[in-house]
């Protein structure tokens, strides 16, 4: 077999995880791939060649001082996003009333400050023509309240 | 506290992670501390900066465990943060050149300091005391990990093909030393 077969064979034993059938087949027959998958086996009974530096007891307290940090932080943030949220919701609505009562305020000034404007002039006007009718001006009602004073009439003494 | 959290697999310790179990994490932490900080030293990162970059990406990785797949591999998405995390150190640092030209593995030197030499030979077993880096992390992936070859090469920076080449020259090279 040739060694690109022969490497088939290697990461096919890698892939699975151990031996199948067409692994154990061609071991029996190649002496350099049987080595080979006995030194995989040996190697993962020894252990990964990285395990063989560990993390400090300082780094791992290190990463654990951050993790706390950080776990306290997200669960500071997700504790208060409902309330954020609703603020920012109660600032957006309060926002839009004022919006909406100071651009109705600002219409109705114009609108009733012609009609103000009109209604005055026109009671202003009655109010002339009546001072004008009487030849009295105003406490008209304080002189309907007195007695009228009756004087013989001119005219009364030729009857 | 988690009862027997040693014998628990990744995806379980990641979904006990996502619960907000710092001691699920923890053990990730313990599990891939090491692929991690080889991975760095393999791009010549020296060994203070690589537990620099190492304590960040796993922090990010706990901030971003939401957003992790257990379809995917956690330890590609934990090199890819530690990458982006390195990336992002040289180009504070203006040391950030490489122009997406591809790593080339068979070129890659042994940058481990002699402190990394002297505590590594004399802990890990006699294959693996000569790897570099690289090639370490390559085996993890590979053997331990059983990760494809397309995204080893995609988390080394490699082409797939080479990365295979690669990685069945380091096999052969350790049968060899196995055998004598």
């Amino acid at each position: 077999m040739s060694d690109v077969d022969c490497e088939k064979i290697i990461d096919q034993a890698v892939e699975s995880g151990g031996t199948n059938s067409a692994v154990e087949t061609h071991a029996k027959t190649c002496q350099k791939c049987a080595s080979a998958l006995a030194l995989l086996a040996l190697l993962k009974t020894s252990g990964s060649p990285t395990a063989d530096i560990a993390p400090s007891a300082a780094f791992i307290g290190r990463i654990e001082n951050s993790l706390t940090t950080s776990a306290t932080g997200t669960g500071l943030i997700a504790a208060l996003k409902p309330k954020i949220l609703a603020a920012a919701i109660g600032v957006a609505l309060t926002a839009a009333i004022a919006l909406a009562v100071l651009s109705r305020s600002g219409s109705s000034d114009n609108h009733s400050g012609k009609t103000s404007v009109s209604s005055i002039e026109g009671q202003a006007s009655s109010a002339g023509a009546t001072d004008r009718n009487t030849g009295v001006n105003m406490k008209h009602d304080e002189e309907v309240s007195f007695p009228q004073l009756q004087f013989p009439s001119p005219t009364d003494e030729i009857k | 506290m988690i009862p027997n959290a040693d014998n628990l697999d990744s995806n379980e310790l990641i979904e006990l992670a996502k619960n907000g179990q710092k001691q699920a994490f923890g053990m990730l932490v313990k599990r891939h501390y090491g692929t991690v900080m080889y991975y760095l030293l393999g791009y010549g990162v020296k060994k203070a900066d690589a537990e620099d970059i190492t304590q960040e990406a796993f922090i990010n990785a706990f901030r971003k465990i939401d957003q992790f797949r257990t379809s995917g591999s956690f330890v590609g998405w934990l090199l890819r943060i530690a990458k982006n995390q390195h990336i992002d150190k040289l180009r504070k640092e203006k040391k950030f050149n490489i122009t997406g030209s591809e790593l080339d593995l068979l070129n890659l030197p042994d940058d481990r300091t002699p402190e990394i030499q002297v505590v590594s030979d004399a802990t890990v077993d006699a294959l693996y005391s000569g790897l570099k880096p690289q090639e370490k992390v390559l085996l993890d992936l590979r053997v331990f990990q059983q990760m494809p070859f397309c995204e080893i090469a995609e988390i080394l920076g490699s082409s797939e093909g080479n990365t295979r080449l690669i990685f069945h020259r380091l096999i052969i090279r350790l049968r060899k030393q196995h055998k004598s």
